[in-house]
């Protein structure tokens, strides 16, 4: 057993987008996911390594520009580094965005914590023709630093050698910057103050604390609120300008990297990249949105006629399956529990398990290009006219794989307000669990053009989502949204493997929820509509029947008759169980084609009522996961229940819209 | 002898050039393809006759609107690119590769969906692709985007990273 001196704890820290989630993973084995763009990790998640001999815990944590502590991913990392106290923390610089990368660096030097720079990327800087100057940067930085390729999995042996070696080594690298003589007596000052609070003295560094205090951190105002030193430390801070110390202190920030930048690289001069050459034209004012369009439309496309015939695989497989419950299942009730209950409900799922996969698949290659952050730029603009944050977009796009990590994603959002918006409007975009519904009815009334219509109701999606926020933005949640700088990551080409992992991973979690969640609803809506005992089996007299007859009035102007009322009312849990429903309802086995010949042949089931129910099961209610989710991150019940009654009311409409007008034009 | 200078315009000149032909010739397939969309739409039937079908068989394009709006868009990426460069903006040459990318793009989606349907025909059996053959999956996106693909290739160096 190892005893605890030979116990590392190591924080990852760096700006957004450098590669620590890559580095965390080539250091532990794990698969975290790992996107190109901006706020991929918003909690901190630890792993594992054995290392000659040492146990190290690696801590990767959120993204984060300095420690000013804006947004709560910031917070996150800065508490994480203050309160737990990591026995070092390895920063990951951007070796190709050198410049701005040691702005994080300086504070980080302020925390009185142990450092090791790892110089990730470095094959773009030397791509790019840049010089880093590495003995030279560590001698004016007097911190250790390693090169590392995280993607390619280099210089990871060497980073570990360094966090031993560090970690061995009794002497502290310190390194403070002055920032004037006016500002250090204020420095001194508070410290000294702050000197007189055990408690204070002994969680956080007091230089640090006084700077924070400086720059007028609120989050720092609050814990030096609850101090026996409060009202001295306010005396203080009242007779300054605080914004005036926060830009000067700022400046002397840029000031020190300025001195030191040139002295430790040498830049390329550059005349056009191909990052900037794609920009050029994917960010062009008037081409940016309609090729973003284009290109959805092409992924959902794909993810229609290419997996046709492997869902055909599934179903021939799923067709000899039933064809052995029926004939040497006995008794015969089990036999129709098997058949007409699991693998018609569980099956009428798992069919479009091919579907789930490209999308995932064809999302990972858009996020891992780069391309989904410059989605949210293009799409700012209008963001804004609207009054939502651009930053919104990207857990927006999230939406289309699950609305769980879309709605957590929010996090990164810095303003309250623009975030609460983004949470209470994600559910309305179209997850993966609702793209079997559109699968099944585009495709059996829809023909060919079944494509367009799934692209058409992930586009209703989007546009519901926005002009709800426009609607909060001039009722319930006033304001104007606050403005939005997002780095824009190179262009790369994304990585196979982990494009898999992604797809592998959400792929998974939807089989798994086939042979859960779902296998247990389509369970209770057999034992439902095959009892009271004697009844016909899924007939109106079967408790189905009389459950779905309860919520029928209320459905019924959408075009929707009990069974799809019944169908719709489990779909609250999750929404594949809507289709797996209407498997188990239709009666038709597990075969997805004569689902659709069923349906096709009921006369209850029209082109009009099947856009209706697509509309509807869009943007009705969130799932469960996804309304415990807005509980936790909103913190409220007012809120939750506010989506919820909110996105039922909103899908009422819409389908009636949908529903009526088309009767009223003929359809 | 043709000396660095010159060799270099008439690079600019080919490239002008493909953009002007690949951009006429997406918006003019864009065009057939979408209008024969709407016709089919509205006239309830597919095109089985008329100047429109000897048009749409003989260039093996589809009578469908949308796929013919995002052919139109590439087009229009190829001219804006051609504009540029016949303005001697040099930056144009990103409208001529991001282009080429995504004629390439879209001609992968269409073959990908063409092999689907040849693993229905071939392995499946699928009865409702009976008589079918890859030739009619046959379609603009696809045979404008090899000749993207040949530019590309032929490019690919001059769309490099270029220092100083």
């Amino acid at each position: 057993m190892l005893e605890d001196n030979n116990k590392i704890k190591v924080a990852l820290a760096g700006n957004p987008n450098v590669g620590k989630t890559t580095l965390f993973n080539a250091i532990t084995g794990s698969k975290q996911h790992v996107g190109n763009w901006p706020g991929v990790t918003v909690e901190k998640k630890s792993g594992f390594t054995k290392y000659k001999g040492y146990d190290i815990e690696i801590v990767d944590l959120p993204g984060t520009y300095s420690l000013t502590a804006y947004s709560m991913d910031e917070i996150v990392s800065r508490n994480f580094i203050i309160e737990e106290k990591p026995d070092m923390v390895i920063q990951i610089v951007d070796a190709s965005n050198l410049e701005r990368n040691l702005y994080l660096t300086t504070q980080l030097m302020e925390l009185e914590t142990k450092i090791i720079l790892a110089l990730n990327m470095c094959d773009l800087a030397t791509e790019r023709g840049d010089k880093i100057y590495l003995n030279k940067m560590e001698e004016m930085l007097a911190t250790p630093i390693v090169k590392t390729v995280a993607s390619q999995e280099k210089g990871i042996n060497h980073l570990l050698d360094k966090v031993i070696e560090e970690r061995n080594n009794d002497q502290h690298h310190g390194h403070e910057i002055g920032y004037g003589d006016e500002i250090e007596e204020k420095i001194f000052e508070i410290e000294k103050i702050l000197a007189n609070d055990t408690e204070i003295t002994e969680k956080y560094p007091l230089r640090w604390m006084s700077i924070r205090l400086l720059e007028g951190d609120e989050n720092i105002k609050d814990k030096v609120n609850k101090s026996s030193v409060a009202s001295k430390i306010n005396d203080v801070l009242d007779s300054i300008d605080q914004e005036e110390y926060e830009a000067d202190i700022a400046d002397k920030r840029y000031s020190t990297i300025n001195i030191i930048f040139p002295q430790i690289c040498t830049r390329a001069n550059q005349v056009l990249t191909k990052s900037d050459m794609i920009d050029r034209v994917l960010t062009n004012k008037y081409l940016g949105i309609p090729i973003f369009l284009s290109l959805m439309w092409g992924a959902f496309e794909l993810t229609f006629a290419f997996a046709t015939p492997f869902m055909d695989m599934i179903e021939i497989a799923f067709t000899w399956l039933a064809g052995m419950v029926s004939t040497n299942l006995q008794p015969a009730w089990l036999a129709s529990l098997v058949g007409d209950g699991i693998i018609a409900g569980v099956g009428s799922v798992l069919i479009f398990v091919p579907n789930i996969f490209i999308l995932f698949f064809l999302l990972s290659l858009l996020e891992g290009s780069g391309y989904l952050a410059r989605a949210a730029f293009i799409m700012d603009r209008l963001m804004y006219k609207i009054g939502m944050h651009g930053k919104s977009f990207i857990p927006m796009l999230m939406g289309f794989g699950c609305n769980v990590p879309a709605i957590m994603a929010a996090r990164s959002i810095e303003d309250d307000r623009d975030r609460l918006i983004t949470i209470l409007v994600v559910p309305f975009v179209s997850c993966g669990a609702r793209l079997p519904i559109y699968i099944l009815f585009a495709g059996t009334f829809f023909g060919r053009q079944a494509g367009t219509v799934i692209f058409a109701m992930y586009v209703l999606g989007i546009l519901v989502a926005v002009a709800s926020a426009k609607l909060f933005r001039l009722t319930v949640i006033k304001g104007k949204p606050a403005p939005f700088i997002m780095e824009l990551p190179p262009y790369r080409v994304p990585k196979l493997k982990s494009a898999l992992i992604h797809m592998w991973d959400n792929g998974a979690m939807y089989i798994k929820k086939a042979g859960t969640i779902i296998l247990l609803g389509v369970t209770i809506i057999w034992i439902l509509a095959s009892f009271p005992w004697g009844v016909e089996y899924g007939s109106e007299s079967s408790y189905v029947g009389i459950i779905g007859h309860l919520f029928e009035p209320f459905l019924r102007p959408l075009g929707f008759d009990w069974r799809i009322s019944v169908a719709l009312v489990f779909g609250f849990v999750a929404k594949e169980i809507v289709v797996g429903s209407i498997g188990v309802l239709f009666g038709v086995g597990d075969n997805q084609e004569a689902l659709s010949q069923s349906l096709l042949a009921d006369p209850g089931i029209t082109p009009l009522n099947s856009m209706s129910l697509m509309v509807f099961s869009l943007l009705y209610m969130p799932c469960v996961a996804a309304m415990s989710v807005i509980k936790k991150e909103t913190g409220s019940w007012k809120w939750t229940i506010f989506a919820i009654l909110y996105g039922v009311a909103v899908a009422w409409i819409m389908a009636f819209v949908v529903y009526q007008g088309g009767k009223l034009l003929g359809y | 002898m043709v000396t660095k200078g010159e060799n270099m315009k008439m690079k600019a000149h080919s490239k002008m050039l493909l953009a002007f032909l690949l951009g006429c010739s997406y918006i003019i397939a864009g065009t057939i393809q979408s209008s024969t969309g709407i016709i089919r739409i509205l006239s309830g039937k597919p095109i089985t006759s008329g100047l429109p079908h000897i048009i749409t068989e003989a260039l093996y394009i589809p009578h469908d609107i949308l796929s013919g709006l995002i052919l139109i868009l590439l087009g229009t990426v190829f001219i804006y690119g051609f504009m540029e460069l016949c303005q001697g903006i040099e930056e144009g040459i990103a409208y001529v590769y991001v282009g080429t990318l995504l004629a390439m793009i879209f001609a992968g989606i269409y073959l990908l969906v063409t092999t689907g349907n040849i693993l229905e025909a071939y392995l499946l059996k699928n009865e409702d692709f009976i008589g079918w053959t890859p030739l009619d999956d046959l379609r603009p996106e696809i045979y404008l985007g090899f000749v993207s693909l040949i530019a590309y290739a032929k490019w690919k160096k001059q769309f490099d990273v270029k220092n100083e």
